[in-house]
């Protein structure tokens, strides 16, 4: 596996590329969302509540009367941004992490790699949870719990890719010229396990996303007013016997984003590795 | 002239055994156990053994990769245990690697010229132009052109990419090359243009080579002495002309017998050695051969014969050439 | 002289790859006689596992697919053979062993169950007699103490003592033509003599036909009656062992001959073959060696002819080395 030159690979591989679609349709409504909106997704409209899909509405309205349509696109941006932000919070630490257990072993290895295991064997929920409750429950802090929750994944990846990369010639050969570590872990060992890594973190985006959107269910997440989808189906659950449209809309959405992620990824994934092609 | 430009002495390296159970029944394997040796400047050195036999150990250890567990080695007359981390980075200069698979031995994502300017931004010598114009000298001196240096290495050939690390080897003018089975992994064809090479560059820029082979023929034709190992230890060393008419050590003659010969009319008189090569975790007492030696005599199970030479600049590791001490107490 | 076992005879096998199809067995014609082994030499990527693997009709689907001649095994085509038929010669008549033995043998499984399996899946016999049967082929190939070794797993045994299962597994049904892919090229050179001595023995013992496949001309020397030479797919020379050793003819041969350090020589400088072996998408039209050879002329651009250079030596060239 060598150079960068799998582009044309990625794009006639139909999953990474029904995968972008997917993803660039979102983020366009997302930054192009204040001048999609028919509504304010904020302002409230006492008059037409529950209002099913209609030309006016063309995803109906919500308890509070609020445009579901406005809603759904406000949402996307936070959405995205969710997705973005955890999977950094995740990402960095635990790269580093990972690249300090497998590259140095023994003792680091097993301080680092203990605690990730502590870390994972909390359920990703219960930990985001009790993150969310220790800090005040609001989107920010949702961020950083989910993100933090997946450090673990991060730091695993890494460290195996490490371990793997340590047998090979050429990292060893740059010890044996007389470089150091720092330049052998930055310049030589990282930039070959940034494959891995795009992966996970392409797929880490769908799941941070479903994990907001849980805490969001949980009320724990965003807090109303603020449109972010998973808060939007914790609204919806109330009216799903009368007005199912509520829950739905936001519950497609989510589905949406997630299938555009997990697509893209495993495309990326078959592109770039496919040795990681295991479960 | 330093009569010595590299010597070993009493070389050790144990590994422990990653076993479970208490430190009583941990296990070591002895994978170099007691090798002294001294390479001489300007002279193609050649270490031979089968897998297993600790040549590549040996190897790493000679150039101070791996620090022995017991044991010295001196680059001329400095001991380079004594050497702190800023004089080892220093020897790396005078000693460099070329290894076996040239497919993992350069980075897939690093432009070749990258790779082989490397060593010398490591040591931080030369301006950025001065080291483009050494990339481009050092390609050609290997037989590839300057222009091909912004390629990357999954577009050259195994015997290309072998010679781009053999210019990466260069870069910092050593004295001394340790190449570990430099051309194994190559096809018939293209491992004879690579053992060109490497002698041209000998020749060229004085160079001192550590080589080691399992490839007989190989060593014949490259080397001026040959040393054999055998599960850990030095069994024979010799100028390669009489080592190949008439070796001493029972095993090195098994080895030499062993290695197929293009002739077929050559007679099938060979001596076909029995048994497996035991593991260095438990080597057998005394001369670590004696389980499959046809020539043991009872000595040989209870005291090890030690690395001896018995004709001038010939040394034998085997009770057939001289007494054991326990017979004169 | 009798009928030969395996007669080849204008095989092509292609591959389909994202560059475009690949002949990797360009109308290759061999011959294998019983109780005799022939050797198939070339460096990597010149066809020669391909061949072994479309005579057993192992290609890779869908990439792999033989496209041309025929394979006779007993007078019988097998090319178009269904594929229940195959199975059923699969490792009964003709049998082969694989350069890695680790990876050929399964970790999980004991080495005796393993050739247990093999033997129960072509033979009607009881796992008793089959057992028993298995201990029995572990002596033949040199095994100490059988009755042990037989519940070993692969991982408790060394390389050789693999390879020599391997034999086993692949003798265990008595097949008239074994195929050996490169079998002691992972090994040591002790061990490998153990193995081509068992060999030779084996063959001389059961009379099996063979053959032998590798990139190491001195195994050849010591193993094979007849021996071909492939290069880029293509078979460029066929002779006896004795013949070929002594007077290669085709430049390829010689070059290669020319490339070997001599044992026991003066030191010679090594002449080796100049430049690298084309990729098989960009072969030169004609004699695939000619931009290599120091005896091509235009006229290589040609497909060359079989030119007879002794009693059954022949080489594809326009102008073989006399």
């Amino acid at each position: 596996m060598s150079s960068w030159g799998t582009f044309g690979d990625l794009f006639r591989n139909w999953s990474a590329v029904a995968g972008m679609a997917i993803i660039v349709l979102i983020l366009v409504v997302a930054l192009a969302g204040p001048f999609l909106e028919p509504y304010d997704p904020l302002l409230p409209a006492p008059l037409k509540r529950l209002q099913g899909p209609s030309t006016d509405h063309p995803f109906g309205t919500d308890s509070l009367g609020r445009d579901i349509l406005s809603r759904v696109i406000s949402g996307a941006r936070i959405s995205i941004l969710i997705g973005l932000i955890s999977v950094a919070i995740s990402l960095l630490p635990g790269t580093l992490l990972g690249l300090l257990a497998g590259y140095f072993g023994r003792w680091t290895d097993s301080a680092i790699m203990r605690s990730m295991d502590m870390l994972m064997a909390f359920p990703a929920i219960l930990l985001a949870i009790f993150i969310t409750a220790i800090l005040e429950p609001n989107l920010t802090n949702t961020m950083i719990a989910v993100g933090f929750v997946y450090i673990p994944h991060y730091a695993r990846i890494v460290r195996s890719s490490v371990l793997s990369l340590k047998q090979q010639l050429f990292v060893q050969a740059v010890g044996h010229l007389g470089g150091s570590h720092a330049r052998i872990l930055l310049r030589h060992v990282l930039p070959n396990c940034l494959p891995p890594i795009i992966v996970y973190a392409t797929l880490g985006m769908g799941m941070a996303v479903l994990q907001a959107a849980a805490l969001g269910f949980l009320g724990l997440g965003a807090q109303p007013p603020t449109p972010e989808w998973g808060a939007m189906l914790s609204e919806g659950r109330q009216y799903i016997q009368i007005a199912p449209h509520v829950a739905a809309f936001p519950g497609a959405a989510i589905l949406l984003l997630v299938l555009g992620f997990n697509l893209f990824g495993d495309g990326l994934r078959d592109v770039l590795d496919p040795s990681l092609r295991s479960q | 002239m330093n009569p010595t430009i590299l010597r070993a002495q009493d070389l050790v390296m144990h590994y422990p055994v990653k076993t479970a159970g208490s430190a009583r029944h941990r296990q070591v394997v002895k994978a170099v156990d007691g090798v002294s040796l001294a390479v001489k400047p300007g002279e193609v050195f050649g270490l031979v053994g089968e897998s297993g036999c600790g040549k590549s150990t040996l190897g790493r250890l000679l150039l101070y990769i791996e620090k022995p567990t017991a044991g010295r080695v001196f680059f001329e007359d400095d001991d380079l245990g004594n050497f702190d981390r800023r004089l080892l980075k220093r020897f790396r200069r005078e000693a460099q690697i070329i290894y076996q698979d040239p497919y993992s031995a350069l980075n897939p994502r690093q432009p070749v010229g990258s790779i082989i300017e490397e060593p010398l931004v490591i040591h931080a010598i030369g301006t950025a132009a001065e080291r483009r114009k050494r990339v481009a000298e050092l390609l050609q001196v290997v037989g590839l052109r300057p222009d091909q240096a912004a390629r990357y290495p999954h577009e050259f050939s195994g015997g290309q990419r072998q010679r781009i690390v053999i210019a990466r080897a260069l870069a910092l003018n050593p004295r001394l090359i340790l190449a570990d089975e430099p051309v194994s992994a190559l096809d018939v064809s293209i491992q004879a243009q690579v053992i060109n090479l490497l002698e041209e560059l000998k020749d060229r820029f004085g160079l001192t080579y550590i080589f080691i082979s399992h490839d007989l023929s190989v060593v014949e034709h490259i080397c001026d002495r040959v040393a054999v190992m055998y599960l850990g230890r030095l069994v024979e060393l010799a100028d390669r002309h009489f080592f190949y008419q008439k070796p001493l050590h029972p095993y090195a003659k098994a080895l030499l017998s062993a290695a197929p010969v293009t002739d077929p009319h050559a007679g099938r008189n060979r001596q076909i050695l029995g048994g497996d090569v035991p593991s260095p975790i438990n080597p057998p007492p005394g001369c670590t051969f004696h389980p499959r030696c046809p020539r043991r005599m009872p000595v040989c199970s209870k005291e090890r014969p030690r690395f001896q030479e018995v004709e001038p600049d010939r040394w034998v590791a085997c009770y057939l050439y001289f007494k054991p001490t326990a017979w004169c107490e | 002289m009798s009928a030969p076992i395996l007669d080849i005879s204008e095989l092509t096998t292609c591959f389909a790859t994202r560059r475009g199809p690949v002949t990797a067995v360009d109308r290759v014609s061999l011959t294998v006689n019983p109780a005799e082994t022939l050797g198939l030499v070339g460096e990597s990527g010149c066809g020669k596992s391909v061949t072994a693997l479309s005579v057993l009709r192992l290609l890779p689907k869908p990439a792999g697919r033989i496209t041309g001649g025929q394979i006779l095994f007993k007078g019988r085509d097998i090319v178009s053979l269904p594929e229940a038929k195959m199975r059923r010669i699969r490792g009964n008549d003709i049998s082969m062993i694989f350069q890695e033995p680790m990876t050929s043998l399964n970790p999980v499984y004991s080495v005796g169950f393993q050739i247990v399996e093999a033997i129960r899946r072509h033979r009607r016999m009881n796992r008793h007699a089959a057992r028993q049967e298995a201990v029995r082929m572990l002596s033949l190939v040199g095994i100490p103490d059988p009755e042990a070794r037989v519940d070993d797993y692969p991982h408790q045994l060394s390389g050789g003592m693999r390879q020599r299962v391997m034999i086993a597994m692949a003798l265990s049904c008595h097949p008239q033509v074994m195929i050996a892919d490169e079998p002691t090229t992972a090994l040591d050179v002790t061990i490998q003599a153990q193995i081509l001595d068992l060999m030779n023995r084996l063959k001389a013992e059961i009379g099996m036909a063979m053959m032998l496949i590798t990139h190491d001309l001195g195994v050849v020397a010591e193993t094979c009656q007849r021996v071909a030479v492939m290069y880029t797919g293509r078979i460029v020379e066929e002779a006896d062992v004795g013949e070929l050793f002594h007077k290669p003819a085709h430049p390829y041969t010689v070059g290669l001959f020319y490339s070997l350090p001599k044992r026991g020589g003066q030191r010679e400088k090594l002449k080796p073959i100049p430049g690298t072996v084309p990729s098989l998408l960009r072969l030169p039209p004609g004699c695939s060696f000619q931009d290599r050879c120091f005896r091509s002329d235009d006229q290589c651009r040609q497909d060359p002819p079989w030119a007879k250079i002794g009693l059954g030596h022949w080489a594809r060239c326009w102008h073989p080395v006399e």
